[in-house]
Parts: structure tokens; C-alpha cells; sequence
């Protein structure tokens, strides 16, 4: 097991590597480099323009400037400074930064508490109307684009019947409460589950209903066990593993998800601060956003694989 | 499959995923690999046959069939123009003139919703084909090679996938202004990865199979074996992958241009008319519905027929 573990976090390490070779060659792809941003503008001299690519190394061989660039990142975390409103790059994501964990872990939880009940009641069911009722909104869910299902969600709930804020975490203007606050939360975290609701819950009911069929269930059924508590005791358990695998894949969904959902109910997280740093040509800001949601991604994947060995014991770490 | 073996090597995320990767949703995960060792590709005439009995699908192909008729010949045949503007009957609601209403520039929007759908499904299957074909010389390549090519095409596969690719799409369509071209090749070659992986187990297991080793004792030329005897196996999966893919390119497509880093006005395509509507939303709700129920019919279709080719083609999942 401990050996599993260091193999994967080595294995996780050279992938850090090629993900800041694709962020900082994307970042020189840009024309005229990191601060043609700046030579475009023209209250920006070319001479100060020049004195800045020097005071940034801009002027060293590209792999020079990349070993100076992965020594401020992974040392001090500096991401240097966003071109737009000159803030270190590492304050504007710590600060956006709860908020898209907050709209992420609250849609995670939706969606594993609604797909998870979907695929019990269809491996209780299978079969009959419910079963099918799901597995059609299952479909359905799956093919629609969040940002239809968001404007339509924003249209009914919050123009037309005036239930829901439509933008942002708090109501401006008003003292901030946990109760404003949550209602705010309620659609950009519904709208983001609905993909995941999809995806799990059809994984989950194949997954379910060939574990029910193996023989340590018939010898459950046998011993006398209701059906119910078959399925939550010990199809579930085994169901598990498989699903994570899942889950696992789906994590960029997740990102790429909250970029339009915050776009769309105008969410302060990183996904807004990506929108907002495309329109502003925000390079630092945009590598940044790349570079930090790779790793997490990167780092909850391993996560997802070390819970594997706990959720199925008799999965043994072998070398392969 | 994990769960029903009892001794279990490695955690092997990659093979365990092969099957599902297309899309995460319902198949059974080995089943892609089984499919290969043995069985005959169904063959076309089966298919069709298939499909006789099945509603859900064969709506879903007329479904499919009539949006891409409409999306060529509406445009042509309709008094409006899809880029028209009429100031005079700007956010009209649905009549019998505007079966859809009119936006916010007087044009009538299902003209318009047809001119985009042109621009959606081009882009949706042209990307699809480069994705697969990405995917399946890649994946075939890796397999049959093995050694050094098939780790650095499957790293590349997981660092493909453990990025959150549509910020870099993202990026590189801000940076460039894009063409329906370039949105094609963007999405292309940021979306082979499941080809790449299901081709790649198939190519795996067929290699081992005993028609493989017939060819290789007759003296056929490995890349001969692999090109005319291997690769068909890999057709079914292939497929099934396919009509996904276009669905993923779809909604590629449209969410970029609902960002406003895709298709460029005034050149429309469902997403961008999304953008659009966001203005809209209260006085003209029209806006928002059609383009967007257009995205999610053709979606639903590729889904149902990809569910359905998979029941045919890998009847062991079911």
C-alpha cells in the first residue's frame, strides 16, 4: 500500500512537469509574449516596455526563463502580477478560490445525494415505471447543455416567478445572511449537478444491477436479508469502487462546468475570474488559473485512487 | 470488471475506464475490450435489422435526418433571410409568420436557428472526425507498437484528461479569432482521448487473438495485420464513440460560442444565439427556447442512437 503510493505521487510529478511546460510555452505562444499585452497599450512607452521584459527575465533564453518561472511558482507561489489591475496573481485566485470550491463541493453533493437515490430506487425497482421514468430522465439530462438548462432555469425561477437571485453570492444592498446567501447558491449549484446527476446515476444503475446478480447476493437473498438492505449494505458497497473511477474522469468536467455556470449567474469564483481575464487579455492571471486547477485536479485523482484500495479491500497494489 | 473477480491486480484506472470513457455513462466497462475476442462485427444488414424493432432509435435517426434536411433547405426556401435584420419587428413572439418569433434585430429566428444548426453540425461532425481518427491512429499505433509509443501516447491520454482542456481551448480561441475551421480543429484535437483509449484495449486484445497469430505465421507484415485484419475489430466501439462525439462537439462547440470565443457574428450558430438571448430572457423568452431545445434534440439523438449501436454492436453489455 505505502509503496502504491509513493509510485502514484511520482507518477503524478512528471505530469506536473508537462502541464508547466504547456502553460509556459502557451504563455510564449502568445504573440509578442508575456508582455505584448503591455506593448499594445499606449499609454505604455516602449521603453518602459523594454525596462519591464528585463526586469522579468523576459530577455533570457526561453529555458532559462522557464527553470526562473517553475522556481517562483513551486517556491514562493508567485505567479507574478496580473496584467489588468497589476494585483499579485496569487491574491485574485485565493480569494476567488472559495467560492468555485464552495459551488463545486455543494453540486458534488447534490449530484452524488440524487444519483445515488435514482440508481437505488431503479436497482429496487428494475423494471417498472420508476425505473424507467429514471433512466429517461437520466438520458435526458445527460444531452442538456448546462447553459440552456441554466438560462432556462434563471428565465422560470428567477424572471418570470421572482423565487431566486439570479446573480451573485449576496443580495447587494442588504445585510449579509446565511439564508441570502444560500439562496443564492441554490441554482449555479443545482445547474452544475445536473450533469453529474446524469452521468453517475446511469454508471451507478449498470454497476448495481450486475453486482445484484453476482452469488454473494443470492446467498444474502437465501439468508433472508429484505431487499432493501441487500442493496444498500451490499450493493452499494460494491458498487462503490467502480463509480469512483467515474467520478474521478468527470473532475475537469467539474472546472469546465464552473466557468459557465459562474459566468452565467455571474458566480465571484475562478471560473469568473478566467471569463472576466479571456476578455482582458489577463495572460498571468489565465496561466495561473490553468496551471492551479490542473494540479488540484491532478492531486484529487490520487486522492480518488488511494479511496479505492479502502472501498475494495480485496483490490491488492501490485506492481504492473 | 472489479467487482466480480476476487483477486484484483493494480487499481487499473485505465483499463477499468476503456469502456466507459466514451462518456461516462452506461456501459458496461470490459464489454468494449470482450466484444473483439471472437465475435464477428455485426454487420450492417443486422444493424438495420435491429433497428426495425427499436422506436426510440429509429425516431431518433428520422429526428436527426429531418433537423440536418431542415438546416440545409430552410434557409434556401424561406422568404427571410437568416441575417435579415427588421427594426420593425424586433423580439416578436412566435406567430404563424415567425414560427419562432423574431430576435432582437427583427430576424426571423427560425431561419436563423436553421442557418445555425448548419453551423453546429458541421462543426460537431467535422470535429467528431478528426477526434476519431485521431483517436484510432493513435490508439491502434500505441497497441500494436507497444514500447515506447504506446507510454508516451498513453501519458499524453492521461495528462489530456487530467487537464481541464476547455480552459486551454479557451485560451488558444481568445488568442486567435476563430473560423468554424479552426473551432473544428480545436475541438478535434482536444477530444480523441476516449477513441484513443477504447481503440487502443480492442487493438490490445486482438493482437493476442488467433487470427492475429494466423497472419503473423502466413508472414503478413505487422502494420498489414494491423491496418487490414486488426482495425476492423475496432469498428463497433468506434462507432459508438462516434455518434457521441458529435454530441461532445456539439456542445463544445456551443459553449464556446455562448463564452463568445466561437463562431463569430454575424455568422450564427446555436450558441452564439444562446449569447444572445441572455438579454432577452424576460420580454422574449423565445430567444433563449429555440436554439437551445435545437442543441438538446440533437444530443438527445446522438445519445439514443449511440445507446442503441452499442446494444447492437456489444450485445453482452445489456
Amino acid at each position: 500500500m505505502w509503496k502504491y503510493t509513493v509510485r502514484r505521487i511520482l507518477e503524478v510529478v512528471p505530469l506536473i512537469v508537462l502541464i508547466s511546460v504547456t502553460c509556459f510555452a502557451l504563455m510564449h505562444a502568445i504573440p509578442g509574449g508575456p508582455a505584448g499585452v503591455l506593448a499594445d497599450n499606449p499609454k505604455v512607452s516602449p521603453d518602459e516596455v523594454a525596462g519591464i521584459r528585463t526586469s522579468f527575465g523576459l530577455d533570457q533564453p526561453l529555458p532559462v526563463q522557464y527553470v526562473m518561472w517553475c522556481k517562483r511558482v513551486l517556491l514562493h507561489g508567485d505567479f507574478g502580477y496580473s496584467f489588468a489591475t497589476g494585483e499579485p496573481v496569487l491574491r485574485m485566485i485565493l480569494r476567488s478560490l472559495p467560492a468555485t470550491l464552495e459551488l463545486m463541493v455543494s453540486a458534488f453533493i447534490i449530484a452524488f445525494l440524487v444519483a445515488t437515490s435514482i440508481a437505488v430506487v431503479s436497482a429496487l425497482w428494475p423494471r417498472s415505471a420508476v425505473d424507467t421514468f429514471l433512466t429517461v430522465t437520466s438520458l435526458v439530462l445527460i444531452s442538456v447543455p448546462i447553459f440552456w438548462s441554466g438560462l432556462m432555469a434563471m428565465m422560470l425561477f428567477s424572471v418570470k416567478w421572482g423565487f431566486l437571485p439570479s446573480a451573485g453570492m449576496f443580495t447587494v444592498g442588504s445585510p449579509a445572511s446565511v439564508i441570502d446567501h444560500l439562496r443564492h447558491l441554490i441554482l449555479p449549484s443545482a445547474i452544475l449537478s445536473l450533469v453529474f446527476i446524469a452521468s453517475w446515476s446511469r454508471y451507478l444503475r449498470v454497476t448495481l444491477n450486475e453486482v445484484l446478480s453476482s452469488d454473494f447476493i443470492k446467498v444474502a437473498k437465501a439468508k433472508g436479508l429484505s431487499k432493501t438492505a441487500i442493496v444498500l449494505r451490499h450493493g452499494l458497497r460494491n458498487a462503490a469502487a467502480p463509480v469512483l473511477t467515474v467520478i474521478a474522469l468527470n473532475l475537469p468536467l467539474l472546472f469546465t462546468g464552473s466557468v459557465i455556470v459562474e459566468k452565467l449567474f455571474s458566480w465571484p469564483g475562478m471560473g469568473l475570474l478566467f471569463y472576466k481575464g479571456l476578455g482582458r487579455m489577463d495572460y498571468s492571471v489565465l496561466m495561473a488559473i490553468v496551471f492551479v486547477s490542473s494540479v488540484l485536479i491532478l492531486v484529487l485523482n490520487l486522492t480518488v485512487d488511494l479511496i479505492y484500495g479502502v472501498l475494495d479491500p480485496r483490490i491488492k497494489y501490485s506492481r504492473s | 470488471m472489479v467487482s466480480s473477480t476476487p483477486v484484483l491486480s493494480t487499481p487499473d484506472r485505465k483499463k477499468a475506464i476503456a469502456g466507459v470513457a466514451a462518456d461516462a455513462v452506461g456501459c458496461k466497462t470490459g464489454s468494449v475490450v470482450r466484444t473483439t475476442s471472437g465475435r464477428k462485427p455485426a454487420s450492417r444488414r443486422r444493424i438495420v435489422l435491429m433497428l426495425d424493432g427499436d422506436k426510440t432509435a429509429t425516431s431518433a435517426l428520422v429526428l436527426i435526418l429531418v433537423l440536418i434536411i431542415c438546416a440545409v433547405f430552410a434557409p434556401l426556401l424561406s422568404p427571410y433571410h437568416p441575417d435579415a435584420t427588421n427594426l420593425n419587428n424586433r423580439l416578436d413572439p412566435p406567430s404563424l409568420q415567425h414560427p419562432f418569433g423574431t430576435d432582437d434585430m427583427g430576424t426571423d429566428l427560425f431561419v436563423r436557428v436553421m442557418a445555425g444548426g448548419r453551423v453546429s453540425l458541421a462543426v460537431g461532425i467535422l470535429a467528431m472526425i478528426l477526434a476519431v481518427s485521431i483517436g484510432v491512429v493513435g490508439g491502434a499505433i500505441s497497441a500494436f507498437w507497444g514500447g515506447w509509443v504506446d507510454s508516451i501516447v498513453m501519458r499524453a491520454t492521461d495528462l489530456m484528461l487530467s487537464i481541464p482542456v476547455f480552459f486551454i481551448v479557451l485560451l488558444v480561441a481568445s488568442l486567435i479569432t476563430p473560423g468554424v475551421v479552426t473551432i473544428c480543429l480545436l475541438i478535434g484535437i482536444t477530444q480523441w482521448m476516449d477513441v484513443a483509449r477504447v481503440v487502443r484495449s480492442v487493438v490490445l486484445s486482438a493482437k493476442q487473438s488467433p487470427f492475429a497469430e494466423a497472419a503473423r505465421a502466413l508472414g503478413v507484415p505487422g502494420n498489414r495485420i494491423l491496418f487490414r485484419h486488426i482495425l476492423l475489430h475496432t469498428s463497433g466501439p468506434v462507432l459508438v464513440a462516434a455518434t457521441i462525439g458529435v454530441a461532445h462537439a456539439m456542445i463544445m462547440e456551443s459553449a464556446l460560442s455562448f463564452l463568445g470565443f466561437g463562431v463569430q457574428p454575424p455568422a450564427a450558430s446555436w450558441g452564439s444565439m444562446l449569447r444572445n438571448a441572455q438579454s432577452h430572457l424576460g420580454p422574449a423568452p423565445w430567444t433563449a427556447i429555440f436554439p437551445g431545445l435545437m442543441i438538446f434534440l440533437t444530443v438527445l439523438c446522438c445519445h439514443a442512437v449511440s445507446d442503441f449501436l452499442r446494444s447492437v454492436l456489444e450485445p453482452q453489455s445489456n
